[in-house]
């Protein structure tokens, strides 16, 4: 009876699957993404436990157990990089989210089609900088002396000697990351929101209109509940990467003076494995798995009380 | 059913999503993935004739043998018709074919090629790798040793390096396992032996403000206090910067420091040696606290500018070379680079200052052979009869003048005209051997190289101080003699024990490493922290201990280790 029912369930999904091939076939892409250049390479993670020998390759390294993991987790700064990772990376998870959702939410209640494109059009476009640029940028702005900052300063105030250097303050380093970070990808990063505004019923709107809902009261009534799961969705998968902050802003705005903010896991690394002349795969391969498995970890907690919650999870 | 509505938006948000991460590329790991496959262009077999094999030294073959080459593509046009290839070519009997590789990030892409089981070309040259040892032991450059003994495999390496730079040549190269595996390059320079704590001050304004070159900290202070507050540019405003320097005010720092307590190369980083042969850490001194204290007066009352410490090398070079109005007194640079500004010729190289202790030195790097130019024959080479044959090219006089000037009679010529009195040789500005015609040195060019690849040049060669001749058309206010008499004003003010080079044990270099990163890092943030006041210098009993925790005892005594082995000793 079971297996009966079992057989015509998989009829079922065979027929189903026919009748909708071509999405399969759209899915099959990603897939193959997938398998090629996320799964396959995890044949490689066995470094993190290996004295990476090129001659011998990948397999026939010598196993050494957790020695690279030990080498991580005894080195001095350990501890600084950690929390100077999650520092700089909550910080920018909670502004630059509140900011987009923010931004989305006020573009989404403008009335003028045109301004609103061109206003999307002039955020999202530092999205394409490089990041190398908005760091000479922000030296160049910044510079106390041959900047404009520093211009601005003796122009107004007469006074030719620099002002303080905020490049070289460490408690200005997180704020001028995150807030740099959110000039340039404001607009990028309200994309998915504005989408999903767009999908909300317009029905809804205006039978709030009729009912004398201001702009504000629609907004707080219908426009967030409606996109509160992308919200959270996102939230969810932004935990997912706490760990992982890209290296190249921190490394290129890092200076002696603000180094006790700015060293991050991913920039100490960089400077024990791969800025000596010969590179340690091995303890790289550690650092990143460690990365990995607390972000993996840090997903599921999260994921698990948001489904508790809000009823809102990816699986 | 508005369920089922909600799971379809839900979806659609999703894809949209991992569609944004995946072009926002979310992991930050390089992937294999991403090298280019730099080594694809030269899988091609590779000939041998057999002529080539038994030919003797003496006898061209008259079919070129076929060879590839690593290089890094900088400053040449092409490197098949270039005239420096050419001339090699020639000489070595072979037809090389070019693997090109951008100079940013030729390490990375050689150790992802090898790394990633890439069939490598014949021969790398690099002027700078470290790596050769590693990459050599473990199997993927053959030793040169036998090549480099015999003077018949290698006629022009014995034809013209003197014996005695050829044995310390070939020293310098030989490696932990005792193997050869880079051909060394010998580029020895008088002037750049001071590089490291280069200060240059503007005589015009010490000339206005009737004050002499100051000798003491003492009156360095007052000078700089003078160039303040006296506006030494005449502007009506006070606009002036007393001292600033570059790359990350490390001139300044080392050249202020050696009033206090001898800081050391680039190289031995802070580890200076004692009459006994014994290495201490500089920066752990009761001597290095004082002169932090002085440089944090300094710093403190803006006459040392704290952007020197966070200002990148380029808003440096911007403030001195301010072509509207000279506002700088004192700045730390390794090349003299007030060009262009409002007062091209007002600095003058600036002799170290006596510190209240009487202590006076100036940061030195050894004369050495051996620390750049490198060229490697891969283990994948077919014939190595022809690869050694170019690498000894390399080596010839003729070749390597070409190397550092281009064409004969075009870029250069050995006839000197009257007057010249500018070449920095044998310890004193000399009559030049060489003037150079057409300056092509540092730009893109089709007739060499810039000296690159394992060359020889000697300490009194007419060529001039790193092979770069005199320039006919800028007599009288090159770089090169102001690098010169830099050069006389820091004769000889070093402790007689030097740090030359590290040669670590194989089992203590990553501890070694290790330590070094962590060290390196808090010192030179400490540093800059101390004199700029983040951190007060009553923290000095506190900064120690960390040290301590960090493991400095055992790093000094790595150092020491790595010291004695070297066997290295400067007189």
């Amino acid at each position: 009876m079971k297996a009966k029912r079992l057989a015509m369930n998989q009829n079922k999904t065979i027929k189903k699957v026919k009748a909708r091939w071509q999405l399969y076939l759209f899915l099959l892409l990603p897939v193959i993404y997938f398998c090629l250049f996320e799964y396959v390479p995890m044949y490689g993670i066995q470094l993190a436990f290996k004295n990476f020998n090129a001659r011998l390759g990948i397999w026939d390294s010598e196993w050494i157990g957790l020695d690279n993991f030990k080498r991580f987790f005894g080195s001095y700064y350990f501890e600084r990089t950690i929390v100077n990772t999650l520092r700089i990376s909550l910080y920018s998870l909670v502004v630059s989210s509140a900011m987009s959702i923010i931004f989305a939410l006020a573009l989404n209640s403008m009335p003028w089609e045109k301004y609103k494109k061109i206003v999307q059009m002039v955020t999202y476009m530092p999205h394409f900088i490089s990041t190398v640029l908005i760091v000479g940028i922000l030296n160049m702005l910044l510079n106390p002396s041959v900047g404009l900052y520093g211009t601005i300063y003796s122009a107004v105030t007469g006074i030719y000697t620099p002002p303080k250097d905020i490049l070289g303050m460490a408690e200005a380093f997180p704020h001028l990351y995150v807030w740099s970070g959110i000039w340039q990808g404001l607009g990028w990063n309200s994309i998915i929101y504005i989408s999903a505004l767009a999908g909300v019923d317009t029905e809804l709107h205006e039978a709030a209109r009729i009912d004398g809902a201001t702009r504000f009261k629609r907004v707080l009534h219908i426009d967030i509940p409606s996109i509160a799961p992308t919200i959270v969705t996102l939230l969810i998968l932004k935990c997912g990467s706490v760990m992982s902050i890209g290296f190249e802003k921190a490394y290129l705005m890092q200076n002696n003076l603000n180094l006790t903010t700015s060293e991050i896991i991913s920039t100490y690394s960089y400077k024990v494995s791969f800025s000596s002349t010969v590179t340690d795969f091995g303890l790289s391969t550690a650092i990143g798995l460690f990365n990995n498995v607390i972000n993996l970890i840090l997903l599921i907690i999260v994921n698990t009380i948001s489904k508790r919650v809000s009823e809102t999870s990816l699986w | 059913m508005l369920k089922k509505q909600y799971m379809k938006k839900l979806f659609a948000t999703l894809v949209a999503s991992s569609m944004v991460l995946a072009a926002t590329g979310c992991g930050d790991t390089p992937k294999q993935s991403q090298i280019e496959n730099t080594a694809a262009s030269n899988s091609e077999s590779i000939a041998v004739s057999s002529e080539a094999k038994s030919s003797s030294e003496t006898e061209i073959v008259a079919e070129p043998d076929k060879l590839s080459v690593l290089v890094i593509d900088k400053y040449v046009e092409d490197f098949d018709t270039n005239y420096y290839t050419l001339a090699l070519e020639k000489e070595a009997n072979v037809d090389i074919e070019f693997v090109k590789v951008s100079s940013a990030d030729f390490n990375q892409k050689l150790s992802l090629m090898i790394n990633g089981g890439d069939e490598l070309p014949d021969l790398v040259i690099t002027p700078n790798m470290g790596s050769a040892y590693e990459y050599g032991s473990a199997g993927f450059f053959i030793p040169l040793n036998e090549y480099f003994n015999n003077p018949e495999a290698m006629p022009n390496f014995y034809e013209h390096v003197p014996e005695e730079d050829r044995a310390s040549m070939i020293k310098a190269k030989i490696t932990e396992d005792g193997n050869i595996y880079a051909a060394p390059a010998h580029s020895p320079s008088l002037v750049n032996q001071y590089y490291d704590s280069r200060v240059w001050i503007n005589t015009e304004w010490l000339d206005k403000l009737g004050l002499d070159m100051p000798t003491t900290t003492e009156e360095l202070y007052d000078v700089l206090v003078a160039f303040k507050t006296q506006d030494p540019n005449g502007n009506g405003l006070a606009d002036e910067i007393p001292m600033v320097s570059a790359n990350s005010g490390a001139f300044a720092l080392k050249y202020l420091m050696n009033a206090f307590e001898y800081a050391s190369n680039r190289n031995a980083y802070y580890m200076n040696v004692d009459e006994n042969g014994n290495v201490y850490a500089a920066y752990t001194t009761e001597e290095w606290k004082n002169g932090l204290e002085y440089i944090k007066k300094l710093v403190s009352e803006d006459l040392f500018t704290a952007l020197s410490f966070t200002q990148d090398n380029t808003s440096t070079k911007a403030m001195v070379q301010n072509p509207d109005i000279c506002t700088v007194g004192i700045y730390g640079a390794g090349n003299y680079n007030s060009f262009n500004s409002a007062s091209p010729t007002a600095y003058e190289p600036m002799a170290p200052v006596t510190g209240p202790e009487g202590v006076r030195w100036t940061s030195y790097s050894p004369i050495y052979a051996g620390t750049s130019g490198y060229l490697v024959i891969t283990s994948d080479c077919d014939n190595v009869d022809a690869a050694v044959r170019l690498m000894d090219a390399f080596y010839d006089r003729d070749i390597f003048v070409i190397a550092c000037l281009g064409e004969p009679e075009v870029d250069w010529t050995t006839n000197v005209p009257d007057g010249y009195v500018l070449a920095y040789a044998e310890g004193e500005l000399t009559e030049p051997g060489y003037v150079i015609l057409n300056n092509i040195w540092g730009s893109t060019n089709n007739k060499h190289w810039t000296k690159y690849g394992p060359t020889y040049l000697s300490l009194y060669d007419p060529l001039g101080p790193n092979g770069k001749g005199v320039d006919a058309n800028d007599i009288n206010t090159t770089a090169d003699r102001m690098i010169g008499l830099n050069a006389e004003v820091c004769a000889g003010l070093y402790p007689k024990g030097q740090i030359v080079k590290l040669e670590h044990n194989a089992e203590d270099k990553t501890e070694y490493t290790d330590l070094h990163t962590a060290i390196s890092t808090y010192v030179d943030e400490s540093i800059v922290r101390f004199v700029t006041g983040d951190m007060p210098l009553s923290d000095w009993d506190s900064y120690i201990q960390e040290l301590d925790k960090m493991g400095n005892d055992r790093y000094v005594e790595l150092v020491q280790k790595a010291f004695n082995n070297s066997g290295l000793v400067t007189e």
